[in-house]
């Protein structure tokens, strides 16, 4: 069987993705042994521009990047978001909600006028995306399990359930139910990352985004219960879901 | 099971014995503190056992059915050879508390049904249970003592009471004849009443401690069965999360989910289950996308049904051991089946 050509691509982030797949270990060799790898910046200065999957992270926040990832898409059988930045906009659209001009002064100071910043995006908001690789940054073994499953051309399985079920599999005391508390977005978030945050006592900031159906409404009165202000429950969403219900 | 002969053991003698074999290497598992819970864990003495509660995050089920368990193993070259994964290791569960006797014994007899659960079976085959009685409720949530459930049926190897000095012994099996047969002594007349004293009081204290169940419990098939279109399951299910916390910790849900996986290489792979729960949304979901059980009160409704209607029906006893844990996971407070259950019997006879 011919190997098939893979590229990675980054867009606006931190490339923690790419660096997740780099410290695969031996499994990297799977990796190397299962698909011909032509696009590579994290591994390798070479640029080949025959590839049928891309694997893309990073967010939609120039016009240039518009152009650039509809090149991706033409050239690409297949595109695969790979983290929370191409899934979901990621940390990147915490500046959405920001007035533009103090944060392009903020960021370029007096050559802000340079660079043509717009609104970050998840890049399903410019491209057609044929699978999701959520987290922040991926999971090691998702991303292996989503691999084959691509190279099968099988829809990789990603849960639609929430976090909870991970921490409860992991026997965790629920966050809520801690002698001090901790508010939690476990129970309206994507599960598949085995609950790594609740399972060292941090809260859940959705990362791998928000269930198909999330409870909100039930979820913001139980952070009200706790004594979260609207402040509060608005800062969870901004982390990394700032953008549900505007995309598409 | 055959009724084996009780006795008495001196507790000392008893957690000496214990200690003794987690000294020789043997696996044991008991209730110990996690943070302000309790959870399942090896044990290196039996100090570290707690006896009296709070309950465990989650049941001892995950010994017999784990959370993740590989099924088989496959490769595809030029003919597909399978490696079924059949495996159990003889380990000892000690401090069961008797909701989730009942509940092992429930999920033995579900995995044993038509099609036997090899994969279950195997691992019970080697486990040694020694449940120990509640004296005092272990949290506000449970409600055995509601569910006919302070007792084991049956399905444990030793059952102890504490007595004080001694545990009173049920023994349940060979195995567990056997592992105290050095250390044990025959039953007095006194035993025997000092035994029916104390579950009088036990008894005495469920009652005036655990919420009441409003209807009869032989009443239940019936009370859901009139009460399937009720509007106290959207009421209940506006405010759930579908986040399944209810079904993970539960003694007696059993349902799963099966996933194949292959290598980059597409030469090998496995197939493994993990558990799943009919309050998730996409558990009623088919391959071509539609969902057939919508609506968070419909699968809240469900899942109270095949506790309290499906399954008593089906086994003639309730499938809801009263082990109060869904109760406790649940952050909106709406699945307790004792609370639904009184809700409905509440308006149903207005």
């Amino acid at each position: 069987m011919k190997k098939p050509k893979v590229g990675f691509f980054e867009f606006t982030c931190c490339e923690g993705c790419q660096l997740t797949v780099l410290s695969l270990g031996d499994k990297l060799l799977d990796l190397f042994e299962s698909v011909d790898i032509v696009n590579f910046r994290e591994a390798s200065s070479y640029k080949g521009q025959d590839y049928e999957i891309a694997f893309i992270e990073g967010s939609i926040s120039t016009s240039k990047d518009i152009e650039r990832i509809k090149e991706i898409r033409a050239r690409a059988k297949i595109c695969v978001a790979l983290g929370a930045c191409a899934h979901l906009g990621g940390v990147n659209a915490i500046r959405n909600f920001q007035r533009q001009s103090d944060v392009r002064w903020r960021t370029y100071g007096d050559k802000a006028w340079l660079f043509d910043s717009i609104l970050a995006q998840p890049i399903d908001a410019v491209i057609k995306v044929d699978h999701v690789i959520p987290e922040c940054p991926i999971d090691k073994k998702e991303f292996l399990r989503a691999t084959a499953s691509i190279l099968l051309g099988k829809k990789p399985f990603i849960p639609d359930y929430p976090v909870c079920v991970d921490c409860k599999m992991k026997a965790n005391v629920c966050l809520f139910h801690k002698p001090n508390p901790i508010a939690c977005m476990g129970p309206v978030t994507r599960a598949g990352c085995g609950a790594v945050c609740p399972s060292v006592g941090n809260a859940c900031e959705g990362c791998r985004g928000l269930i198909p159906d999330p409870n909100l409404s039930a979820w913001e009165e139980v952070l009200k219960e706790h004594g979260l202000s609207i402040e509060d429950i608005l800062k969870f969403y901004h982390m990394y879901n700032g953008l549900m219900g505007v995309r598409r | 099971m055959k009724k084996m002969k009780n006795c008495v053991v001196t507790k000392r003698e008893l957690l000496d014995l214990i200690d003794r074999k987690i000294g020789e290497g043997k696996e044991v598992i008991a209730p110990a503190k996690q943070e302000n819970q309790a959870n399942f864990k090896r044990i290196k003495s039996t100090r570290e056992i707690l006896w009296e509660g709070p309950q465990t995050v989650i049941p001892p089920k995950a010994f017999l059915f784990p959370q993740e368990e590989e099924l088989m193993e496959y490769e595809v070259n030029d003919e597909i050879k399978v490696k079924v994964k059949v495996e159990g290791k003889p380990i000892i569960l000690l401090g069961i508390h008797p909701c989730d006797m009942n509940g092992t014994t429930l999920l033995d007899k579900v995995f044993a049904e038509n099609n036997l659960d090899e994969h279950y079976l195997k691992k019970r085959e080697f486990v040694t249970i020694i449940g120990a009685e509640c004296l005092v409720p272990c949290s506000t949530e449970s409600f055995c003592y509601r569910k006919e459930s302070v007792l084991p049926l049956e399905g444990f190897d030793l059952f102890l009471t504490d007595m004080g000095k001694n545990f009173f012994v049920e023994v349940g099996s060979k195995k567990g004849k056997s592992l105290i047969s050095k250390i044990a002594r025959k039953t007095t007349p006194s035993d025997a009443k000092k035994l029916r004293k104390i579950r009088r009081v036990r008894d005495n204290l469920f009652d005036k401690e655990q919420r009441k169940l409003k209807p009869k419990l032989e009443d239940l098939p019936k009370l859901l069965r009139e009460n399937y279109d009720s509007p106290v399951w959207d009421e209940h299910g506006s405010r759930c999360f579908n986040c399944g916390s209810c079904n993970m910790v539960c003694p007696t849900c059993y349902c799963f989910d099966v996933r194949d996986y292959m290598e980059l290489n597409l030469k090998r792979g496995n197939r493994t289950r993990f558990w799943d729960g009919c309050l998730l949304t996409d558990f009623t979901k088919v391959a071509s996308g539609e969902i057939f059980r919508e609506g968070r009160g419909a699968r809240l409704r469900h899942r109270t049904n095949r506790k309290d209607w499906y399954l008593f029906e089906k086994w003639e006893r309730s499938f809801c051991t009263g082990c109060g844990r869904c109760g406790k996971a649940c952050l909106t407070k709406i699945v307790d089946p004792l609370d639904i259950e009184n809700e409905l019997y509440d308006r149903w006879k207005r």
